[in-house]
């Protein structure tokens, strides 16, 4: 679906200044049906990243490849492409209902009234399909770059902060939306800085950290612990031994004792409170936060650097 | 793509009509023209309506010729510099026609309001029991030309500087000054004044004075229409040759914006 090969992107870095190196030879490869997350902080490199596929900046050196063709602007291929950029730059003299007739017949698509009310209804935006974008509030512009985007029911999306501007109910509809068309094939590349969104619509996520990609792995194994442990936690009682076998770091809160327990010690420690008729309340095998793998890995490539 | 290119040009009919700043820049012309024009309403006689009539006809061919020639550079700005073209580029079909478009739509309004001003000019010969002069019509068609030619560089800086620096580009380095300059130098080299820098300079005035379009390339050969009104065969020639002058600038001014638009990055952020 997406190849990207040694891609290096400079941008002039002003009057005397030397050239700034915003891609420094990346590769990354985006198969079909993927949802696949583009992260880092400010600068990384993700926007650069998601304009050389769609063709607005010229790549310094290396190889891209979208759907089977070099990206370039005003391509056949962005038929089957959905794009939501970063800034809600929108023809703001039109009307919502005007903007998006306008976007969807520019890809070819004729018939767009049904699908359009569908996700204005669902965005919550249909009361102002009649209002001029250039006096839509920041949220409603990214919702009418959302719809636009999934208007023509696109192949592959890619999406530039989608989540920026909208308010919690519209992230809920937006990740459904997302959901349903993946579901349905669509690829979705989107970068985002809203790590908690992306740990729950991503499969695979690529790192970038100055231009360059330092991980590249699926999310399970991004966020899974390097030494597994099992949160538990016991009803409280009184009666309770001051030590359970395997159980560290207990804390006693609202009525109820915490810890964590390895694995090879759960078999034991499940048996001990079985024998002293403790109620176990939970048990759950504890598993980092994709942002606590994220801040492990830049941490670390700051460090090699 | 000719559905495209209608598209593109609607929205930029639409970008014209509900903008402000062409609202009001509209208004200061109507303004000055309603100026212009209400002392012939009270103070004319049948003696001078013929040349009252005139001058209204030379008046709205100069101000429907002054509102249309900057909207090729307004869009051209306002979608370049609101970063909009992204969204269009990244949908099929190619940039050319988008830029096409932007010269079709301010040549629309240029055909448009020069259509407007022969209906006005032909009611008030109605209303004032003037015999309508085919010249009239002559006049506004050839200002169609030449607002072509100042829409077609303007959108071509547009495209490449900011618009201020476009307008003034524009008011700066056009025929008028580079003639006017052309004609001091030619005047000081005869008189032997300046010695060898003058004779140099003259040399590059020259080259640019030839290089920079005209606006009405046989303003001489067709002087006696806009004095008499009266359109010979000959003068319809040169009509259609200025419509040929002016289509070749503007093709050529096409392809620099076309060239411009390639060189540009278009991210929104780095």
């Amino acid at each position: 679906m997406i190849a990207i090969r040694g891609l290096v992107v400079s941008y002039r870095g002003g009057f005397r200044r030397p050239p700034v190196k915003a891609l420094a030879g990346i590769d990354l490869t985006i198969d079909a049906g993927d949802c696949f997350g583009l992260l880092g902080h400010n600068g990384a490199g993700k926007s650069t990243a998601l304009g050389c596929l769609l063709g607005l900046i010229r790549p310094t050196a290396g190889e891209v490849t979208v759907l089977g063709e070099r990206p370039r602007a005003g391509s056949e291929t962005y038929r089957h492409v959905g794009y939501l950029p970063e800034e809600p730059i929108y023809h703001g003299h039109l009307t919502v209902a005007e903007a998006l007739v306008y976007y969807a017949r520019l890809q070819g698509v004729r018939d767009v009234e049904a699908r359009m009310s569908t996700l204005l209804e669902r965005l919550d935006l249909a009361q102002w399909r009649h209002q001029r974008i250039d006096r839509c509030s920041k949220g409603m512009k990214q919702k009418v770059g959302i719809i636009q985007a999934l208007l023509h029911e696109p192949k592959l999306l890619l999406l530039d902060e989608p989540m920026r501007g909208l308010d919690p109910l519209a992230v809920m509809a937006f990740r459904d939306l997302l959901l349903e068309a993946n579901a349905r094939g669509t690829t979705i590349v989107l970068s985002s800085h809203l790590l908690g969104e992306v740990e729950q619509i991503a499969r695979h996520v690529a790192i970038l950290d100055r231009g360059r990609v330092v991980a590249h792995d699926s999310v399970a194994n991004l966020t899974r612990q390097r030494e597994p442990r099992y949160a538990v936690s016991l009803a409280a009682t009184d009666t309770m031994p001051a030590d359970l076998p395997g159980l560290s770091q207990p804390t006693r809160v609202n009525g109820e004792l915490h810890g964590t327990v390895a694995p090879a010690a759960l078999h034991d420690f499940l048996d001990r409170v079985r024998a002293e008729q403790l109620t176990l309340v939970s048990c759950a095998l504890e598993r980092a936060t994709l942002e606590e793998a994220y801040l492990n890995i830049v941490t670390e490539a700051t460090h090699h650097a | 793509m000719r559905e495209r290119l209608w598209l593109h040009v609607g929205s930029h009919l639409r970008l014209f009509r509900r903008s402000r700043i062409v609202l009001a820049v509209g208004l200061v012309i109507v303004g000055f023209w309603v100026l212009g024009v209400l002392p012939f309403f009270f103070g004319g006689t049948d003696g001078n309506r013929f040349n009252q009539l005139r001058q209204v006809s030379q008046q709205l061919a100069v101000l429907g010729w002054f509102l249309s020639a900057g909207l090729g550079l307004f869009v051209t700005s306002t979608h370049l510099r609101n970063k909009s073209v992204q969204v269009i580029l990244t949908r099929p079909g190619s940039p050319q026609i988008w830029l096409a478009s932007i010269f079709l739509a301010a040549l629309v309004v240029a055909a448009a309001t020069q259509l407007a001003g022969a209906l006005i000019t032909f009611a008030l010969s109605v209303l004032w029991s003037v015999p309508y002069q085919v010249g009239f019509l002559y006049l506004a068609i050839d200002s169609v030309f030449e607002a072509a030619i100042v829409i077609a560089m303007l959108t071509t800086l547009g495209a490449v500087v900011h618009p201020v620096v476009a307008l003034l580009g524009i008011v700066l380095f056009n025929e008028g000054t580079f003639g006017a300059l052309r004609f001091g130098l030619s005047m000081m080299v005869a008189q032997g004044q300046g010695g060898s820098f003058v004779a140099a300079m003259k040399g590059v005035v020259v080259a640019i004075h030839e290089t920079l379009p005209m606006l009405d390339p046989f303003a001489t050969q067709t002087g006696d229409v806009t004095q008499s009104l009266r359109v010979s065969g000959q003068a319809w020639a040169y009509l259609g040759a200025s419509a040929l002058y002016s289509l070749a600038v503007t093709a050529m001014c096409f392809l620099l914006s076309d060239l411009a638009l390639r060189r540009r990055s278009f991210a929104s952020t780095t």
